[in-house]
């Protein structure tokens, strides 16, 4: 295994996600991004807040090993119906199908989220957060168009709150970045509960290593 | 001889729908048509049968009448396979056999893409025999709660084939139980209120199922005569 040397990076966004990137830009942070390439294995007695956190953990743990002396952020996002886990959509026809599943109705959306740093073992914080979403009752021909705009394709559940998407969402109860991918509210107050970073105060400066 | 034997049983139904003071109305008559021609399906569709049922989805599709007899509704009486799925959708207005969540949601999404929305009803195993298709009374509340979550189907309510016995009022308990059921699970809200479809009672038991509230009869031989196997 290659262990970077390189520590001047103290934060890793270990998604590839673009959304989570923007989130985290949005409060302040310096980082950078490093993709996990763990494998996402379902289990399907698992409940769902088990899930995300889970995997949250196994991509921010993957991508540590290779920067032990960051401070990494893994996170994942699922969208469940009526207990059914809707994942990212594997062609056209599963989009549509999604959607047709959440139109006219309530669904929960869960992130995980792991922030971890192999050079502070027990200092380990793996949380999640919950919202729910209406969507709009939506017809064949919108449940189409909305296809039709690639959008849905890469997205948990076949839709972007924060892009087209946001035309069909109705009400959103709890955290919206939640929603987004990644729960900035909870993963502030977790960064500044570790000492990384507090967006409302000390610009990051690591209190543990002065 | 479709026709003097749909006299008769109409006459059954009645008087049983009347020893119970229901409204014969509500009973309807799905002519079980396994192994029966196209011909026979149609006649009987000419003489006021409205529900006709199969019990294999290819032969459902070789032996499917012509619209130009007269309406009627096409239901799946025998066990699916979840991947014959999509070619049910395609074929059938309703599937009375439902008993598993794969299927059912194998189901939704093949009426989503059919771009129809499908009748179904859950088949319950009454009598726990291993052999029989059906899902139990103890798990069915789980199913029929999720089954009524999805959008592309509709709950039209519960289907049973209790034992077979010589004597059909044996089989009144597995009727009665499956009622009860019903009403239970509408009023604990379970299921909807418009899911009061009963389909139990064939040939030789009917009478004794409309007396405990079927409302949808499944006959074979009693319409079409004993089946001849080429």
């Amino acid at each position: 295994m290659i262990i970077n040397q390189d520590t001047s990076h103290r934060i890793i966004l270990a998604s590839a996600s673009p959304r989570r990137k923007e989130l985290l830009e949005a409060i302040g942070v310096q980082f950078i991004v490093r993709p996990s390439e763990v494998e996402e294995l379902m289990d399907p007695d698992e409940i769902p807040e088990d899930q995300v956190q889970r995997l949250a953990f196994e991509k921010a743990s993957d991508v540590a090993k290779r920067y032990p002396e960051s401070w990494v952020l893994g996170a994942d996002t699922i969208v469940v119906i009526d207990g059914r886990i809707l994942g990212k959509p594997s062609d056209r026809a599963e989009a549509e199908y999604m959607l047709s599943t959440l139109s006219g109705k309530t669904h929960n959306v869960f992130t995980g989220y792991a922030i971890l740093n192999l050079s502070f073992p027990g200092s380990n914080i793996i949380g999640f957060s919950r919202s729910e979403v209406l969507i709009r009752q939506l017809t064949r021909d919108e449940i189409k168009g909305y296809v039709d705009t690639g959008e849905p394709m890469d997205k948990a559940g076949a839709y972007a709150i924060q892009g087209v998407g946001a035309a069909i969402v109705e009400k959103v109860y709890g955290s919206y970045t939640n929603v987004v991918g990644l729960p900035l509210c909870e993963v502030g107050r977790d960064f500044k509960k570790l000492g990384i970073f507090d967006f409302l105060g000390v610009q990051q400066d690591d209190k543990r290593k002065s | 001889m479709i026709k003097e034997n749909l006299d008769l049983l109409r006459m059954k139904i009645l008087a049983a729908a009347r020893r119970t003071g229901r409204d014969p109305n509500t009973v309807r008559i799905v002519a079980a048509a396994k192994s029966q021609s196209r011909d026979s399906a149609e006649e009987a569709i000419r003489e006021g049968v409205t529900l006709i049922g199969h019990n294999y989805v290819q032969e459902a599709v070789k032996e499917k009448p012509s619209i130009g007899c007269g309406p009627f509704e096409y239901h799946m009486i025998g066990h699916l396979q979840k991947n014959k799925a999509k070619k049910a959708v395609e074929i059938f207005d309703v599937i009375q056999t439902l008993d598993d969540w794969a299927t059912a949601e194998a189901l939704d999404r093949a009426a989503y893409e059919v771009g129809k929305s499908l009748g179904v009803m859950i088949q319950v195993n009454l009598s726990g025999e291993p052999q029989k298709s059906g899902i139990s009374r103890n798990e069915a509340n789980a199913l029929i709660q999720k089954t009524e979550s999805l959008n592309n189907i509709r709950l039209l309510g519960l289907m049973t084939m209790p034992p077979f016995f010589d004597d059909p009022d044996a089989a009144r308990p597995f009727f009665r139980e499956l009622r009860q059921m019903r009403d239970e699970l509408i009023a604990a809200g379970v299921m909807e209120r418009s899911a009061t479809e009963l389909s139990m009672g064939m040939t030789g038991d009917f009478e004794c199922a409309v007396e405990e509230g079927a409302t949808l009869v499944r006959i074979g031989t009693a319409l079409f005569g004993v089946r001849i196997y080429a």
